[in-house]
């Protein structure tokens, strides 16, 4: 091995360095402005690069250093879990920026794609803010916050850290809390993932051909050659490029597209047999290879729409505000207070990266100074390609925008009536265009497909048919798109279903040890038929509801995710406390009380809002009186499915209820410990392993 | 030509090990390397039984999925 020549550091020049911030400082605050106060013309989508780029270099210079110097103290002469612990596997000192991508590739799902989406139907501004606002002050600091707890702590996780710094309650409210979230997670991304693949025989095709490619990865890495992930993996993904083109042939053919054509439920029903078998077979034969088929394909097509949009440099068709900021939009429904800051949740602020913050990522970090980077800087990455996902949506005209996301119930099903619905909004549309706009994408119907990843699919194939193939190719760019999107969900969906098995265990195995036993297959199949049940009730109810499943899971998952966050920085908060930083306290306080306000509200609002498309109850409560009066809207064809109504959103209140209970639970348990530090003058210790001076001399 | 192949070789080696990283797969060398030093008196596991121990880790109680 070489070894490379060791680089001269210049002399820093501090004037020079404070005009490069001010110009950086600058160029931020002007695009921010064009965006903010641009009306009448189309905007380019390069001043959102430019506004949110310059917007994260300056907060990762000043504020995350802020955070890490004054409250943390991190230092680079202070030996972290990887050298204290190093064995090889688990704790391993990690290069900088390999640990940045893994970091990356972890925390980075379909949230940040999805909401910005949905989120379009206020206009770009709304969102825009709060996605660059958010990012910086309240979900990276979550995230570098919570792997800097838990680095100090031999790398444990959030759960762990909440038993032992606020107590036993408030550490298994958490618990209950991350399974509940999960529950939900895995059926609103599964109802994303019906919505694309219904009626669509190429989508359905490729994905479908995902799984033979998936089992044959597992065979080669288990048998043929163990260990080889980065053959198998292309090999995987030559396969999957040819899956994708052969869609088009099953899709052009007569006799073999009526075969992968499914309704949604059956879509629905095909992938709770899936997400059961995941749990119940070896990883190696269908899980892990999965899951590096989509990491890879995650990270480059994420890098791909980065280049295409500096490259393409597209227009935003979109208004910076519609008249939806009313709450009266058809994509979700509610105000844009508090509704906007839960339709965003992962991209702003997501918490379920304190799981990831606070797993394997901290027993991988070679030194201290590295956790802005990885921590803060990987938050940012994140945040940025929510700002993508906004932009791919907005660069559709608005009037396909609505006709793509918005439900049958609000616009019709036939092409010409919503047309004209929609250009009554104010959105000019023509049937003509809805229709081409199909036909280019290879699609039957772009009418109503809710969920986010079709339009998201559009606005990318664009960008990428500008690059590379012209029009000619959009219908394949279009299907790259939903592969792309629908594999790492897939993942999602079967990995988290996993995950939600052991979880179930671990509770249930506290009332009767032998359902706790991993290895114990009668164990393994009840736990995972309950939780495949779970999810599964939740998303065959969202795939037949006629109000658009979406509208109901998505702000019920936005307020977990966002209650989440809250718990994570409700641990964050008491250590800093614990720490004797009480000054400092507002850095997590500030984006707790934030969430705690919005998540509130937004709760309180689905739960007892007298609007029946917001609150839940009224919603039950309408649909009893038009059952009993014999009076059921076309929407609901039949009484069961109007009973069917009534239950669901019974149900879905008591279950925010309960969420915010379990917040509220969390919360008092940790007043209880800053109470004891703040009026009692306590010094309670905390759990964070001594300083140990390191011996790594200089890790690269 | 030689030192061509070399540099190809070389740099292959270094994408391995970023993808290797990325997806945080462990080093089986460097796993049997670290043995060898702090715990000579341990037989190393096979390449394959290294591998599978890994994954029953990754996907197992302690496996993490966002968002």
């Amino acid at each position: 091995m070489e070894t490379q020549p060791s680089t001269i550091r210049k002399k820093s020049n501090p004037v020079a360095k404070a005009l490069i911030w001010i110009a950086v400082a600058l160029a931020g605050g002007i695009s921010l402005s064009v965006i903010a106060l641009q009306r009448d013309e189309h905007i380019n989508a390069i001043w959102f690069v430019v506004a949110s780029l310059a917007t994260y270099a300056v907060a990762y210079r000043f504020y995350s250093r802020f955070i890490s110097n004054k409250i943390f103290g991190l230092d680079k002469r202070r030996a972290t879990p990887a050298e204290r612990y190093t064995d090889g596997k688990d704790y391993v000192p990690t290069n900088k920026w390999v640990l940045y991508g893994h970091h990356f590739a972890a925390i980075a799902g379909a949230g940040p794609l999805v909401g910005p989406t949905l989120a379009a139907q206020m206009g770009y501004l709304p969102g825009t803010i709060w996605i660059v606002a958010g990012a910086v002050l309240a979900g990276c600091v979550q995230d570098f916050v919570v792997l800097i707890i838990s680095m100090r702590r031999k790398g444990k996780s959030i759960g762990e850290i909440a038993r032992e710094e606020i107590g036993p309650v408030g550490g298994y409210l958490a618990l209950v809390g991350v399974f509940a979230i999960m529950i939900i997670l895995i059926a609103v991304l599964g109802l994303v993932v019906v919505n694309a693949l219904k009626a669509s025989p190429w989508g359905m095709y490729t994905i479908a051909m995902t799984i033979p490619i998936a089992l044959f990865m597992g065979i080669y890495m288990k048998f043929l050659r163990p260990g080889r992930v980065g053959e198998a993996s292309i090999i995987g993904f030559a396969l999957l490029i040819f899956a994708l083109v052969s869609g088009q042939w099953v899709a052009d053919s007569a006799t073999l597209a009526p075969m992968f054509t499914f309704e949604g439920k059956t879509i629905a029903i095909m992938m709770i047999v899936y997400g059961f078998l995941a749990s119940v077979l070896p990883v190696w034969l269908l899980l892990a290879p999965r899951d590096y088929l989509s990491t890879f394909l995650k990270v480059g097509v994420i890098g791909l729409l980065a280049v295409g949009i500096f490259i393409v440099m597209p227009e935003i068709k979109m208004p910076a505000l519609t008249k939806f900021v009313d709450g009266t939009g058809p994509v979700f429904s509610g105000n844009l207070f508090p509704f906007l800051f839960i339709t965003i949740a992962c991209g702003a602020v997501s918490g379920f990266h304190s799981l990831i913050s606070s797993g394997t990522t901290p027993k991988l970090i070679a030194n201290e100074k590295h956790a802005n980077m990885i921590g803060y800087g990987g938050m940012l990455t994140e945040s940025f390609v929510a700002v993508m996902a906004l932009v791919a949506a907005t660069l559709l005209s608005p009037g396909v925008y609505f006709a793509i996301n918005s439900p049958g119930a609000a616009i019709g099903t036939d092409v010409s009536a919503a047309a004209s619905t929609i250009s009554s909004w104010g959105f000019s549309v023509s049937a003509d265009e809805i229709n081409s706009l199909a036909q280019q994408v290879d699609e039957e119907s772009i009418l109503s497909r809710t969920g986010g990843a079709p339009s998201l699919a559009v606005g990318m194939a664009h960008i990428f048919s500008k690059m590379v193939g012209g029009p000619q190719l959009m219908a394949f760019w279009y299907h790259f798109a939903i592969l792309f999107e629908a594999v790492f969900i897939l993942t999602t969906i079967d990995a988290g279903t996993r995950v939600g098995r052991f979880m179930l265990q671990d509770l249930l195995g506290n009332i009767w040890k032998p359902i706790g036993k991993t290895d114990w297959m009668p164990a393994v199949y009840i736990t995972s038929a309950i939780v495949v049940a779970a999810w599964g009730y939740f998303l065959v109810v969202g795939v037949t509801d006629p109000l658009g499943g979406i509208n109901t899971l998505w702000p019920l998952f936005g307020i977990t995710n966002q209650m989440l966050a809250a718990i994570a920085l409700i641990v964050a908060t008491t250590v800093i406390i614990k720490m004797g930083k009480t000054k400092y306290c507002w850095v997590t306080l500030a984006p707790l009380a934030w969430l705690m306000i919005v998540t509130f509200t937004a709760g309180w609002q689905k739960i007892f809002s007298q609007l029946p498309k917001i609150g839940f109850l009224k919603q039950a409560e309408v649909t009893k009186q038009a059952l009993t009066a014999g009076k059921l809207p076309p929407t609901i064809p039949t009484e069961e499915a109007a009973k069917q109504i009534i239950f669901n959103n019974q149900l879905n209140a008591v279950l925010t209820g309960i969420f915010m209970l379990l917040i509220l639970g969390v919360l008092i348990d940790a007043l209880r410990i800053w109470g004891k530090v703040w009026f009692k003058k306590e010094e309670l210790p905390t759990s964070e392993d001594p300083f140990k001076q390191t011996k790594i001399s200089e890790v690269s | 030509m030689r030192t061509f192949i070399q540099k190809i070789r070389q740099g292959a080696g270094v994408i391995r090990k970023i993808g290797k990283g990325v997806s945080n797969l462990p080093d089986y060398e460097s796993y049997v390397a670290h043995i060898k030093i702090h715990h000579p008196e341990v037989a190393p596991p096979t390449e394959a039984e290294f591998f599978n121990d890994f994954l029953d880790k990754k996907y197992g109680a302690s496996a993490r999925r966002c968002c």
